[in-house]
């Protein structure tokens, strides 16, 4: 009976065409489905990449996101979370050079001291304007040792060279100061760091505060640490590590104890409220998800309608060939072979219409498991309707079937 | 057609599948292109949402240096300056090829003149002494030469807050190398500036001794009396007067002299800066960087149209801040007097978001006259913005109080009482271009640009993204061809069974004598019936499946919006499209399938009508 | 020679949904191999009917059937059609998508006799039939009424199964052709030893049978013995 398939399949030509076309299209259709929705999909983790979201620790006004009083806690519980990333953060302090008497402090405290955990947490400071490779830098910036980069102006006026040890005198804004009235106390003792290399000078550029020296962040918060003093920071900026995630992001920042800014609240240094710039990644991540929402919500339906659209078209192939299946019927052929030898037939030109599809969405857009998944949905299709179509045949009585064709 | 419908009645079960067929394959192209114009629209407003942003700068033919002496390091200051032979203009940025959706364009600000109104610098300070500048007589508190800081004590304030009347401030004639003298029983007169130096010398030191605080107050400097205004070839309209003197001992009659007249009518003017407000001409509202870059978004009213930035309409965006400190809304009209131009820098510049304000000096024409408004007019408020803190780019900062009108509607465009002025800075000169477009961009202005004028670009990551935004769109096309491609498949198959089945039927009408028009309409009628009914039900069930479904997807929001500054800008718009979105291709797909069914049908009849009609009875059982 | 077909008071009863209708009542008769027998009858006498039973087709509602001696019901009623009865219609019933050689051909596959041989002795069936080898390639569509009913004779051969059933099949023939098939179908039987039972209004047809069989309302009756 074999014989008889490859009979059919060569004589039946556009019928075969249009039943495998139906197929390579219903192939084609659920693969490009889910590539539209994997499409999106994609560019919605393109847009997590490549648009990153900054943040800030404003005041509760949000008015300052700069020299502010940001508690210890907070930025350590930043620098801990994995939500985050790139934190960047700083203090500054005011030193004078050497150990001198408070009473005289007008005359020596003339040094702005600044502790980072990277170059760019210097305003605008960058790792090309420091004079060690970048490795030295990021690795000076990580440390706790009591090293420090100084502005060339200052190594030049103060007669200083790198590998210099200097004496310095630190004292610390007052987290206490009224506004517009920062007051500064010294911080008791003195430290002695080591010039490891120096650095361009970046004031008067635009977002740049006087920086004389700098020191590690850690090294900072080791001088307060040993002064009994808390730590606070003067600016804190970082990334959401993944914007896909915000909302679990968010949620933390919570838990971290950042509050929302609020236009009523009092001017103050105090630095614990959180600004977020994701508003364009919402607008724009909104969209996508809405037109991947979209997509899915019609993917039942879409489902649904290939799978009828299978069933159909197999049943009414099917049922075009009852004379034939009549014929074998009456030549002794048992129905449930005469059954398997039409299904196999259509199955055949199924698979071969799965088979192109395959390639050319293999050439268009290669998903693998997509594939698979539509070649067994459009094959359980087709087989479903054929099945349903010789077994409605096989029921009934070959003279009736004879009959109908006459 | 009765025959028709009677010969597809015989055989209902049949007929009912054909009919499925139809209703699967018009519901098909009805859903699928009610999703592919949703998701195109979604696209469409998601790539909308990026935008291509250059901003331009002069880059300085060289730097002149000038030495300014320094009383405080007893030396001269080096000061670079910038140098340009000429000022480029937007124009020498258009070139064969450039395509702009907005710009290029260099917009100036205006200050704009109006007591009524209260500034953010007097709202976050009501009662502040405003001691930044002012016109005063003054003695020192001993005979002294103002190579430092010295005491004086303000005795008559000309121009300025008179609360300063009586009150000891320090004096540096400080780029001056060689002060004269001051006595303490001399009255003098001179424009006093914190000019950016802090207190210093002998007297401030001996007096800190004594205090445990840093308290580093700035000095006064005095300040020339030319006039302020500038030609807009980048000259000055007075270089200097009288030799630049700047302080001037008070005698009988010296306010009738020029340099006494000049004092007095600076004096004038010089609280006008407490209630001036910058107003900001631009052709599109995203030019004006704040916007881009989502520091100020609006957060009520609208946005101007580009019919009104064209047309030049008196409609402005006002800041939130300025709106509520007069108790003015949305649809207010507000007072514009100009007063003066900057085409130098951004409003951000000279008024502070914290409520600083850098305002002008010299504000007199030529032959010392005070300076008039030049221009009047009242602005409908068709939006109110709000401005974040920005952090990182300072520079764009919007200004205090700014108003955003559309370019053309200030008549006097052209530099009236310009206080300043510049080449095109990236804060005050920007365009935009398609997306996607800078590579092209660049190419031209490679060709065509000037290397004195640097370009910035931004576009919010659109340019790593554009290959999948392309992928998004080529996919979606696919989509919509496959559908398509299916859909008239189906009709094939369906046409293909159903004339096939009716072969017979055609070749005995015909054998009866029927002719061939009557053949063609007795087996179109049932068939196109057919079609009809299928299509119509399937674009039906189509449009209320896709109606719905959009329904439950509309206006969802998918993000915490706790601690986000700007606006999310998510549109709403789409919803209300929605019956366009589902109504239109029902009608396009029914009329799609209809004219292609009955067209493949047509083409097949035709086949059959070609030939005899005894050679088809003889083939009927063929089936290929 | 014995009965390879024996009738025993069969009956039989179309079921519809709402009524049933009596095709067949209490008919009996026999049937020997190397005769010609027809069955005549109007239109709707119950004539196809019984061909139908008699080709296993059906079973009877009422009464027994018996082939070679076997009730119809016990016997597996496919395998008789392969390898005992064929039946041909005035319809003709070729497989559209075989040519006239491989029409000829199919029954002895089905049966897994090898290609070559298959094809051999479809050979001379057709031979037999007297069918010109130049049709052999042909589709059934492009050859005559009278060349299709001779394929289907040389098919019902070539399933070797000697017992030949046809259903008015001259019924769309020429009356030239109409004259070589039943001259066909006699030798078949006087030669061949086939028993060839054939349902028909034509008298012609009937003239040639050995024996002849009348029905009338589902009744059959011996007209000629």
């Amino acid at each position: 009976m074999l014989h008889y398939i490859s009979y059919s399949i060569k004589r039946r030509k556009i019928a075969n065409l249009v039943t495998a076309g139906i197929g390579v299209m219903l192939v084609l259709l659920l693969n490009l489905y889910f590539g539209s929705i994997r499409s999106y999909r994609d560019q919605l983790a393109d847009l997590a990449e490549n648009v990153p979201i900054y943040c800030q620790v404003s005041n509760l006004s949000g008015t300052m996101v700069n020299g502010l009083f940001i508690p210890e806690r907070i930025a350590d519980a930043l620098e801990r979370s994995d939500q985050v990333k790139d934190l960047s953060y700083m203090t500054v302090l005011m030193a004078g050079e050497g150990d001198f008497k408070e009473a005289e402090y007008s005359k020596y405290l003339n040094l702005h001291v600044v502790g980072a955990n990277q170059a760019e947490a210097v305003g605008e400071l960058s790792d090309d304007m420091i004079s060690m490779d970048v490795e030295r830098v990021n690795d000076f910036f990580a440390s706790d040792r009591m090293e420090c980069i100084v502005n060339e102006n200052v190594l030049k006026n103060r007669g200083w060279k790198i590998g210099d040890q200097i004496i310095l005198k630190c004292y610390y804004y007052d987290p206490a100061s009224e506004l517009n009235k920062v007051e500064i106390h010294p911080m008791g003792g003195v430290v002695e760091v080591t010039i490891v290399a120096s650095m361009e000078d970046i004031s008067g550029k635009t977002n740049a505060i006087r920086t004389d020296v700098v020191i590690p962040a850690k090294t900072a918060q080791n001088i307060f640490e040993q002064s009994g003093l808390p730590f606070f920071a003067d600016t804190v900026t970082f990334h959401v590590k993944d914007p896909l995630q915000l909302d679990a992001f968010k949620m933390e920042m919570q838990e971290i104890g950042l509050v929302e800014i609020s236009s009523e609240a009092m001017e103050s240094y105090a630095g614990y409220a959180l600004m977020v710039r994701d508003a364009s990644f919402i607008a724009n991540a909104t969209d996508l998800r809405h037109a991947i929402e979209l997509m899915q919500a019609f993917f039942p339906v879409v489902c649904i309608l290939v799978l009828l659209i299978g069933y159909v078209v197999s049943y009414l192939s099917g049922n075009s060939r009852r004379e034939e299946f009549a014929l074998m019927r009456l030549q002794g052929a048992k129905k449930i072979k005469v059954s398997l030898v039409f299904l196999a037939e259509q199955m055949l030109l199924v698979l071969a219409g799965n088979l192109v599809g395959d390639v050319v969405i293999a050439l268009a857009v290669p998903a693998f498991t997509t594939m698979a998944v539509v070649n067994v949905l459009v094959f359980v299709a087709y087989l479903i309707g054929a099945a349903a179509a010789y077994g409605r045949m096989s029921r009934g009585s070959v003279v009736y079937l004879l009959s109908a064709v006459q | 057609m009765r025959n028709s419908l009677k010969q597809m009645m015989r055989t209902p079960v049949r007929t009912v599948f054909f009919l499925v067929l139809v209703v699967f394959a018009a519901l098909l192209m009805t859903l699928g292109t009610c999703v592919w114009l949703k998701g195109y629209k979604t696209m469409a407003q998601y790539e909308d949402r990026f935008m291509t942003i250059g901003t331009v700068r002069q880059i300085p033919d060289s730097f002149e240096q000038t030495l300014l002496w320094n009383a405080e390091t007893k030396d001269y200051d080096v000061i670079k300056k910038a140098q340009y032979s000429v000022y480029y203009t937007p124009e020498d940025m258009l070139f064969p090829g450039a395509e702009y959706i907005a710009g290029p364009e260099q917009r100036a600000f205006y200050s704009s003149y109006e007591p009524e109104y209260l500034m953010l610098c007097k709202s976050l300070n009501p009662s502040m002494i405003s001691k930044g500048s002012l016109i005063a007589e003054f003695s020192p508190m001993e005979d002294c030469v103002p190579d430092e800081s010295v005491q004086i004590k303000i005795t008559k304030v000309i121009g300025g807050d008179e609360r300063m009347e009586g009150v000891v401030d320090y004096f540096c004639d400080h780029r001056n190398p060689d002060p004269a003298p001051l006595y303490k029983d001399k009255t003098y007169v001179a424009i006093l500036q914190h000019g950016g130096s802090y207190i210093h010398g002998s007297v401030y030191d001996e007096l800190m001794k004594s205090k445990n605080e840093v308290y580093i107050g700035l000095e006064y400097w005095p300040d020339s009396l030319e006039s302020g205004l500038w030609m807009p070839d980048g000259s000055r309209l007075e270089e200097s007067f009288q030799d630049g003197e700047q302080i001037f001992e008070v005698t009988e009659g010296f306010y009738e002299t020029d340099a006494g007249r000049r004092l007095l009518n600076m004096g004038q003017l010089e609280t006008v800066w407490q209630y001036s407000q910058p107003v900001t001409g631009t052709n599109r509202t995203c030019l004006w960087m704040p916007f881009y870059n989502g520091q100020a978004y609006i957060c009520e009213g609208r946005d101007i149209s580009e019919e009104e930035y064209a047309a030049g309409s008196k409609v402005c965006l006002a800041s939130e801040t300025f709106m509520e400190n007069n108790g003015l809304s949305l649809g207010d009209q507000v007072k514009v007097q100009l007063l003066c131009t900057d085409s130098r820098v951004n409003a951000g510049r000279k008024f502070w978001l914290d409520g600083s304000v850098s305002f002008y000096r010299g504000l007199i024409d030529t032959a010392g006259e005070a300076l008039q408004v030049f221009e009047t007019s009242e602005y409908e408020v068709v939006g109110i913005y709000d401005v974040t803190i920005s952090g990182t780019e300072s520079i764009f900062d919007p200004g205090a109080d700014e108003l955003i009108v559309p370019m053309e509607s200030i008549q006097a465009r052209d530099g009236k009482n310009l206080l300043a002025c510049g080449p095109m800075t990236d804060a005050t000169s920007s365009f935009q271009i398609p997306n996607g477009s800078i590579d092209t961009f660049l190419k031209g202005w490679a060709e065509y640009g000037t290397d004195k004028l640097g370009i910035t670009f931004y576009d919010m990551g659109y340019s790593q993204l554009k290959a999948g935004i392309d992928n998004m769109k080529t996919i979606s096309l696919y989509l919509l061809a496959a559908g398509v491609i299916l859909t008239v498949l189906l009709l094939l198959f369906f046409s293909h069974l159903f004339i096939a089945k009716q072969a017979q039927r055609t070749a005995i009408e015909r054998s009866l004598g029927m002719r061939k028009a009557k053949c063609r309409w007795s087996m179109l009628s049932g068939f196109t019936l057919l079609v009809l009914a299928g299509a119509v039900i399937g674009s039906l069930a189509g449009a209320k499946i896709s109606g719905d479904v959009s329904v439950v997807n509309d206006g969802q929001s998918y993000y915490e919006t706790t601690y986000t500054v700007g606006i999310t800008n998510t549109r709403n718009e789409v919803a209300v499209e929605e019956a366009a979105d589902t109504g239109l291709p029902a009608v396009w797909s029914t009329l799609f399938i209809v004219t292609t069914g009955v067209g493949i049908a047509w083409v097949k009849m035709n086949g059959s009508l070609r030939r005899e009609p005894m050679q088809l009875l003889s083939e009927r059982q063929e089936e290929n | 020679m014995g009965n390879i077909i024996e009738a025993e008071k069969v009956g039989y009863l179309y079921q519809s949904k709402y009524q049933k209708t009596r095709a067949l009542t209490e008919v009996s008769c026999s049937f020997e191999q190397s005769k010609v027998y027809a069955i005549t009858g109007k239109s709707g006498s119950g004539k196809s009917t019984f061909l139908s039973l008699l080709a296993g087709l059906d079973v009877p509602t009422e009464g027994k059937l018996y082939i070679d001696g076997r009730d119809i019901r016990e016997i597996d009623r496919d395998n008789y059609r392969m390898n005992r009865a064929s039946v041909i219609y005035q319809a003709f019933h070729l497989f559209p998508l075989l040519t006239v050689l491989e029409n000829v051909m199919f029954p002895m596959q089905l049966q897994h006799v090898s290609k070559k041989e298959a094809k051999a002795r479809a050979g001379e069936f057709l031979g037999k039939v007297g069918l010109p080898e130049t049709l052999y390639g042909k589709m059934p569509n492009m050859i005559s009424g009278g060349e299709q009913q001779r394929v289907a004779i040389a098919r019902a051969m070539a399933s070797g199964g000697q017992i030949l059933l046809a259903d008015e099949p001259t019924g769309n023939l020429d009356s030239q052709n109409e004259k070589v098939i039943v001259e066909l179908l006699c030798k078949l039987a006087h030669e061949e030893n086939y028993a060839v039972i054939v349902v028909t209004h034509n008298e012609k047809v009937a003239e040639a049978a050995d024996v002849v069989y009348g029905m009338l309302d589902g009744v059959l009756e011996v007209v000629r013995g």
